[in-house]
C-alpha cells in the first residue's frame, strides 16, 4: 500500500503539468485578453490598452509568461491576479474551502438518503418502494441545478422565510448562520447525488442479491436483512464508492452554477470570472487546486475499493 | 438471435419500460413531424403577443418574444436530443474502451490511461466547455463535443471498476488459463459483464448532457441564437421566472420527462440483457 | 417612511412629482446618523487604485472612498468638490481653489501640492490607465496652498467634468508613497468613508471616515458591498432582506419590486444607451442609404415596450431628454419599413444584404438581439447573431475589425465630447470602421474649446443633426436606471451616469 501511495503521488506531477497545459493552451486559443476584458466597453483607447498591458506584463510572449510561471509555481509562487493584484493563494484559501465544503456536503446528504433508498428499493424489486426510490432517483438525475435552485429560494427563502436566499457566512463568524446559509445550496447539489447513488446502488445490489453466493447465503436459512447487509452490501458498495467519488470530484469542479444562484464565493465562480476576465494567474492557480482536489478524492476512493473488497489488489 | 428475441420479450413486460419507449417514440415523432404538427414557425415572433399564458390558440403559452413554445419545444427537441446523444456517444465510444484496457490490464498502461482520465475529469467540466465554446465560437456541436469529452471519464472509471473486480473471479482467470487471448476475454468474459452498468450510465449520461445544454446555457454558452433549444429556453424561462413561469416550466419539465423516460429505457434494458437475472427467470 | 407620505410617493407618476416629494420628505425628516447600509453590486472591484484601474464597475466602489476635485449632479451638471470653484481666466488656463481643512484617511493634509502629486501620477503613464483624459494638461503650477494654476496645452473644456471621475478622484500622496503596489488593495482617500475590508468575491466594507471636513457627515457608519452577480439572485438577495440596496434591476422585474410595501423602486434616465456598434469598412455599411435603411427599418418604440417593458426613451442622439447636452428639437428615426426598402434599392441592394452582429451571450441580451434581427430581417437585411463573451467581443469587433455590427451598450462618459469623439471621430476606439465625417469633427473639435455651457450645448446638439444626417448612428434606446431599495433607506439620489453615489444616503430606524 506504501508503494502504491507512492507512486500515485508521483503521478500528480506529470497530471499537474499536463492540466496547467492545458489551461494555457486554452488562452492561447482564447481572443481578447485581460486588459481587453479590464476596460470591456468603458472608454477604451488603443493607447489606454497597451498601458495595461505593459503594466500587466503582457507584452511578452505568451511562451515566455507560461514559462516564467511554472518557474515561479516551482518556487510555491501561485503569482497574483492580473485584475486585482491580490495574490493566486491568498484567493485559493479564502474560496477553496466553500466549494469543498459544499461538494462533501452534498455528497454526504447523497449517501445518507441514497443508500437506504437504494436497500429499501433493491430489496423488493419493482415493488412500491422500488417504484418510488426510482422514482425519486430519475427525478434527482432529471431536474436542472439552477431550476431546482431557484424553485428552493422562490419557496424557502420567499415565500416561507425559512432560509437565507443566498449568501456566504463563514463558519468561523457564526457556524449557526454559516449552516443555514449552506443548506440550499446542499440541498440544490445534493439532489443529483441522491439520484445517483440510489441508483448505482440499487442496480448494483440487484445484481449481487441474484447471485450465487447470496443464494446459497439465504438458502442456508439466513434472515433477509442479514443476507443484505452482510453478503450484498459489501461487493454493491464498489460502484457505490466509484460514484460518491465521481460525484465529490464533478461538484468540486462544477459547482458554477449554484455558487452563482446562491451567491457563494468559491472555486466555481473563482473558474469563471477568471476565463470572462481572462486572468491567466487566477485560472492557472484556479483550476491547480481543482484539480489536485479531485486527485485527492480519487485517490482516496481507490483506497477505499481495497478496504471494501481485499480481493483488490494494488497492483 | 434466440437470445436477443428473448431480451426484446422480457422488456416488452415492463410497463414503465415501456411507458419511456412510447414517450420518447413520440417525442422523436413529434419533433420530426413539428412542420405538419405545428402551425407556427419556431422563430416568428409576435411582440404584442408576448408572455401570454397558455391558450388555444398557444397551448403552452408564448415566449419573451411572442413565439409559440409548443413549437419551439418540438423544434428544441431536435437540437437538444441530438445533442445529448452525441455527446454520450462520443463518451462511450473514448470512456469504454480505456476502462477496460486499464482495468484489465493494470500495471502500468493502467496508471498511464487513469492519469489522463484523471486529467480530464478534474478539469472544471462547464468551464472546459466555456473555454471550448469561446474559442472555437457558438454552436450545439462544439459545446456537446466539449461536453462528450468530459464526460469520458465516467465510463472510463467506472467500467474500470467493474473490471478491477471481475478479472480475479474464477471465470475469467480459467478463460486466461485455458490459452484465451486477451482480447477474447474482454470481448467474450468481461465485456459483457459490465454492459448493465454501462447501460445504465448512458441513461444517466443523456440526462447530464441535456442538462450541461441548460447550465451552459445558464452560463452563456450555447446555441446560435435564434434556434431553439430546451436549454437556451429554461435559461431564458428563468429570467422571467416571476412574470411567466411557463416560460420556464415547460421546458424544464420536457427536460425532466425526457431524462425520466431514458432512464425507465436504460433500467428495462438492463433487466432484460442482465445474464444474471436471465439466468434466475 | 409615515403612512401618509408613503401613500403619496406611491401615487406619484411624474418625476417632477418625485422631485418635489422628496424635497418635502427632507424637510419632513432630518437625516439620521448611524447603521450599515448593505449594496449588492454586480462585479467586484478590480483595484482602489482610481489612476490604475480602468474597469467601469468600479466606480460605485471608489466614489464614497475618493473625493473628487469637482461633483457631479444627478444630471451630470459640475458642483463643487474638493474645488470650491474654478476659472479659466484665458482659454489655456484653469484655476482651481481648494477647499480648506480637508485631511485624507491618514491624516495628510489635503492642498495644493496634493492635487500636483495626483495630477502627475495620473499623467504618469507608467502608473496611470487615463492619462489620455489629461492630455491637454500642459503643468500644473502650486500657486499658494490652497490654489493650482493649470495650463493648457490646448483649450479643453471637457477637463472639469473629467475632474468627476477617476482624474479628479484625490488619493493621500503620503499613503502612496508609502504603499506602492499594495496602494490599490488598502486605499487612502479623503471620502466620507475608508476601506476596512476586502474579502475578494464576497463583500467590500467601507466604514465611516470620522475626520471627513463636513461636519455631520457621513450619516452611515458602514456601507456593506455584497458582490452579486446573478441578476435575479439580487432580487431574492434584497426581497429576503439580506440586502438594503441593489442596483441593475432586470426590466421584467422592476413592476413587481415597485408593488412590494416594503420597496421602494426607482426609475430615472441615464447615457446607458443600447444601439448597434458598425465596422462601416465592411460592405456595403460605408453606404450611407444602407444605413438609413437599418435605421428606418427599426421600430424603437416596441423594442422599448418590449425588451424593456417601456423603462427607458427612445432617443434621437446618444443622450437622454433633460441632459444638458442633448438636443430635444431632433425626432428620433420614424419607422418606415418601406422607406427602409427604397433605401436598400437606391443603394443597389433591392435584395437586402448578409451581416454579422456581435453580442453578449446573456439571455438579454441575446431577447434584444433577436428582436433587432427580425425586424431587420423583414425589409431583407439578414443578421447572423454571433454571442461573444465581453472580451472576446470586444477583441473581434473594436480590435480586430473582423465583424460588421455589434450590439453592445455606450455607458456613457461624465463629459459629452468623451462619448462623441469616441463613436463619431474617425479615430475613436468605438468607431471600428473609421467612418470619417469632417463636419462632425470639427463641431467636437469646437465644442471642447468653448467653455461657455451654453455655446457648446449648441456645438453638441449640431454634433447630433450632422450624426442623424449622415446616417452615422444607429440607436435602439436610452435604457432608465433601475435600481431598488428598502424602504429603510433615505436621501438616495439617482444619476445620469447610472452608477450609484451613496452620498447623503442614511438609515432610518426600523
Amino acid at each position: 500500500m506504501g508503494r502504491f501511495l507512492r507512486r500515485r503521488l508521483l503521478a500528480v506531477v506529470p497530471l499537474l503539468l499536463l492540466v496547467t497545459s492545458m489551461v494555457f493552451s486554452l488562452i492561447l486559443l482564447l481572443p481578447g485578453d485581460p486588459a481587453v476584458a479590464l476596460i470591456g466597453m468603458e472608454d477604451a483607447s488603443e493607447e489606454k490598452l497597451a498601458a495595461i498591458r505593459e503594466r500587466m506584463g503582457l507584452n511578452r510572449p505568451l511562451v515566455v509568461q507560461y514559462a516564467s510561471w511554472l518557474g515561479r509555481v516551482a518556487r510555491g509562487n501561485l503569482g497574483a491576479s492580473l485584475r486585482t493584484g491580490q495574490p493566486v493563494t491568498e484567493a485559493i484559501r479564502e474560496r477553496a474551502p466553500i466549494t469543498l465544503g459544499l461538494a462533501l456536503a452534498a455528497t454526504a446528504f447523497g449517501l445518507v438518503v441514497g443508500v437506504p433508498l437504494a436497500v429499501l428499493a433493491a430489496r423488493r424489486r419493482g415493488g412500491l418502494m422500488d417504484a418510488a426510490a426510482s422514482g425519486l432517483a430519475a427525478f434527482g438525475v432529471a431536474v436542472p441545478n439552477f431550476w431546482l435552485g431557484s424553485m428552493l429560494v422562490l419557496v424557502l427563502a420567499l415565500h416561507l422565510r425559512w432560509l437565507p436566499a443566498t449568501g456566504y457566512v463563514s463558519p468561523f463568524d457564526s457556524a449557526g448562520d454559516a449552516l443555514r446559509h449552506l443548506l440550499l445550496p446542499t440541498l440544490t447539489l445534493g439532489a443529483s447525488a441522491v439520484a445517483e447513488v440510489t441508483r448505482q446502488l440499487r442496480s448494483s445490489l440487484g445484481e449481487t442479491l441474484a447471485a450465487d453466493f447470496v443464494k446459497t447465503a439465504r438458502a442456508k436459512g439466513l434472515a433477509e436483512g442479514r443476507v443484505v447487509a452482510k453478503h450484498a452490501l459489501r461487493p454493491a458498495l464498489i460502484p457505490v464508492v466509484t460514484v460518491a467519488g465521481l460525484t465529490v470530484s464533478r461538484l468540486v469542479s462544477n459547482t458554477v452554477v449554484v455558487e452563482s444562484i446562491f451567491a457563494l464565493p468559491g472555486l466555481g465562480r473563482l473558474n469563471l470570472e477568471s476565463v470572462l476576465n481572462r486572468d491567466f494567474p487566477m485560472l492557472q492557480g484556479a483550476v491547480l487546486v481543482t484539480v489536485l482536489a479531485v486527485i485527492v478524492v480519487n485517490l482516496l476512493s481507490d483506497l477505499l475499493y481495497g478496504l471494501i473488497d481485499p480481493r483488490i489488489r494494488y497492483g | 438471435m434466440g437470445e436477443t428475441r428473448l431480451a426484446l420479450r422480457r422488456f416488452a413486460r415492463r410497463r414503465m419500460a415501456l411507458a419511456g419507449t412510447l414517450f420518447l417514440a413520440l417525442l422523436i415523432l413529434g419533433a420530426l413531424a413539428a412542420p405538419i404538427v405545428s402551425p407556427y414557425d419556431p422563430l416568428r415572433q409576435d411582440l404584442a403577443r408576448m408572455l401570454t399564458g397558455p391558450s388555444p390558440a398557444h397551448l403552452l403559452g408564448t415566449d419573451d418574444l411572442g413565439r409559440d413554445v409548443l413549437t419551439r419545444l418540438l423544434y428544441g427537441a431536435r437540437l437538444s436530443l441530438g445533442a445529448a446523444c452525441l455527446a454520450v456517444a462520443i463518451a462511450t465510444v473514448a470512456g469504454v474502451p480505456i476502462g477496460l484496457v486499464a482495468g484489465y490490464l493494470g500495471g502500468r498502461i493502467d496508471d498511464a490511461l487513469m492519469r489522463v482520465i484523471d486529467a480530464l475529469q478534474a478539469f472544471p467540466a462547464l468551464i472546459l466547455a466555456m473555454a471550448i465554446a469561446a474559442a472555437l465560437g457558438p454552436g450545439l456541436f462544439n459545446v456537446m463535443v466539449a461536453v462528450g469529452i468530459v464526460y469520458t471519464p465516467r465510463f472510463a472509471r467506472l467500467v474500470r471498476g467493474q473490471v478491477l473486480a471481475l478479472r480475479e473471479e474464477p471465470f475469467v482467470e480459467s478463460a486466461r488459463a485455458a490459452g484465451a487471448t486477451h482480447a477474447r476475454v474482454l470481448a467474450r468474459h468481461v465485456l459483457p459483464n459490465v454492459v448493465a452498468p454501462i447501460v445504465v450510465q448512458v441513461s444517466i449520461g443523456v440526462a447530464f448532457a441535456l442538462l450541461a445544454e441548460t447550465a451552459l446555457s445558464f452560463l452563456g454558452v450555447g446555441i446560435k441564437p435564434p434556434e431553439p433549444s430546451w436549454g437556451t429556453d429554461v435559461g431564458r424561462g428563468y429570467r422571467f421566472m416571476r412574470l411567466a413561469p411557463w416560460l420556464v416550466f415547460m421546458p424544464g419539465t420536457a427536460i425532466l420527462l425526457t431524462a425520466l423516460a431514458f432512464n425507465l429505457v436504460g433500467d428495462g434494458i438492463r433487466d432484460a440483457f442482465d445474464p444474471r437475472q436471465s439466468r434466475e427467470g | 417612511m409615515s403612512q401618509p407620505t408613503r401613500a403619496v410617493l406611491a401615487a406619484a407618476c411624474l418625476a417632477i412629482a418625485a422631485v418635489l416629494l422628496s424635497i418635502s420628505a427632507a424637510e419632513a425628516q432630518a437625516p439620521k446618523s448611524g447603521g450599515t447600509l448593505r449594496a449588492a453590486l454586480r462585479a467586484e472591484v478590480s483595484t482602489f487604485d482610481p489612476h490604475r484601474g480602468a474597469s467601469g464597475s468600479d466606480h460605485m466602489y471608489l466614489y464614497p472612498v475618493f473625493d473628487t476635485l469637482v461633483r457631479f449632479d444627478e444630471k451630470l451638471n459640475p458642483r463643487p468638490g474638493l474645488a470650491e470653484s474654478w476659472e479659466t481666466p484665458d482659454p489655456k488656463t484653469l484655476v482651481l481653489k481648494l477647499r480648506r481643512g480637508v485631511k485624507f484617511h491618514d491624516g495628510t493634509p489635503f492642498n495644493a501640492e496634493a492635487v500636483r502629486f495626483n495630477l502627475a501620477r495620473a499623467q504618469d503613464k507608467q502608473v496611470s490607465s487615463m492619462s489620455s483624459e489629461l492630455v491637454s494638461v500642459q503643468d500644473v503650477e502650486v500657486v499658494n496652498e490652497y490654489t493650482v494654476r493649470l495650463r493648457l496645452k490646448a483649450p479643453d473644456a471637457s477637463l472639469i467634468l473629467a475632474f468627476t471621475d477617476r482624474a479628479g478622484m484625490m488619493v493621500s500622496p503620503t499613503a502612496v508613497q508609502k504603499l506602492g503596489d499594495q496602494f490599490g488593495r488598502t486605499p487612502v482617500g479623503a471620502g466620507e468613508y475608508r476601506m476596512a475590508r476586502w474579502q475578494p468575491g464576497s463583500e467590500v466594507r467601507l466604514e465611516r471616515f470620522a475626520d471627513y471636513y463636513e461636519p455631520g457627515r457621513p450619516y452611515l457608519d458602514a456601507i456593506v458591498f455584497k458582490i452579486i452577480p446573478d441578476a435575479d439572485t439580487r432580487v431574492s438577495a434584497l426581497r429576503s432582506g439580506q440586502v438594503d440596496f441593489i442596483m441593475e434591476v432586470p426590466a421584467q422585474d422592476f413592476a413587481g419590486l415597485k408593488g412590494e410595501r416594503s420597496l421602494r423602486a426607482l426609475e430615472g434616465p441615464t447615457l446607458a444607451y443600447w444601439r448597434v456598434f458598425l465596422n462601416t469598412a465592411k460592405a456595403p455599411l460605408e453606404k450611407k442609404p444602407v444605413r438609413e435603411a437599418m435605421n428606418l427599418a427599426l421600430d424603437r418604440q416596441t423594442l422599448l415596450k418590449t425588451i424593456i417593458f417601456g423603462l427607458g426613451e427612445v432617443v434621437a442622439s446618444p443622450f437622454p431628454a433633460g441632459y444638458w447636452a442633448n438636443n430635444p428639437a431632433l425626432k428620433p428615426w420614424p419607422y418606415d419599413p418601406a422607406r427602409a426598402k427604397a433605401k436598400l434599392a437606391e443603394a443597389g441592394l433591392p435584395n437586402g444584404f448578409s451581416m454579422d452582429m456581435v453580442l453578449e451571450p446573456t439571455p438579454e441580451h441575446v431577447r434584444r438581439a433577436e428582436a433587432i434581427q427580425a425586424q431587420w430581417g423583414a425589409v431583407g437585411i439578414k443578421v447572423d447573431l454571433k454571442p461573444m463573451d465581453l472580451a472576446k467581443g470586444v477583441q473581434s469587433f473594436f480590435r480586430g475589425k473582423e465583424l460588421a455590427a455589434a450590439n453592445y451598450r455606450w455607458t456613457g462618459r461624465p463629459d459629452p465630447d468623451q462619448s462623441v469623439r469616441a463613436m463619431f471621430h474617425s479615430t475613436g476606439f468605438y468607431n471600428p470602421g473609421g467612418l470619417k465625417v469632417p463636419r462632425v469633427e470639427e463641431l467636437m473639435d469646437q465644442a471642447k474649446a468653448t467653455y461657455k455651457l451654453e455655446d457648446r450645448r449648441r456645438l453638441y446638439q449640431q454634433v447630433a443633426e450632422v450624426v442623424q444626417q449622415e446616417a452615422m448612428d444607429i440607436g435602439i434606446y436610452v435604457a432608465s436606471s433601475l435600481e431598488a431599495m428598502s424602504v429603510t433607506v433615505q436621501g438616495y439620489q439617482q444619476n445620469f451616469l447610472g452608477k450609484p453615489v451613496f452620498r447623503g444616503v442614511w438609515l432610518q430606524g426600523k
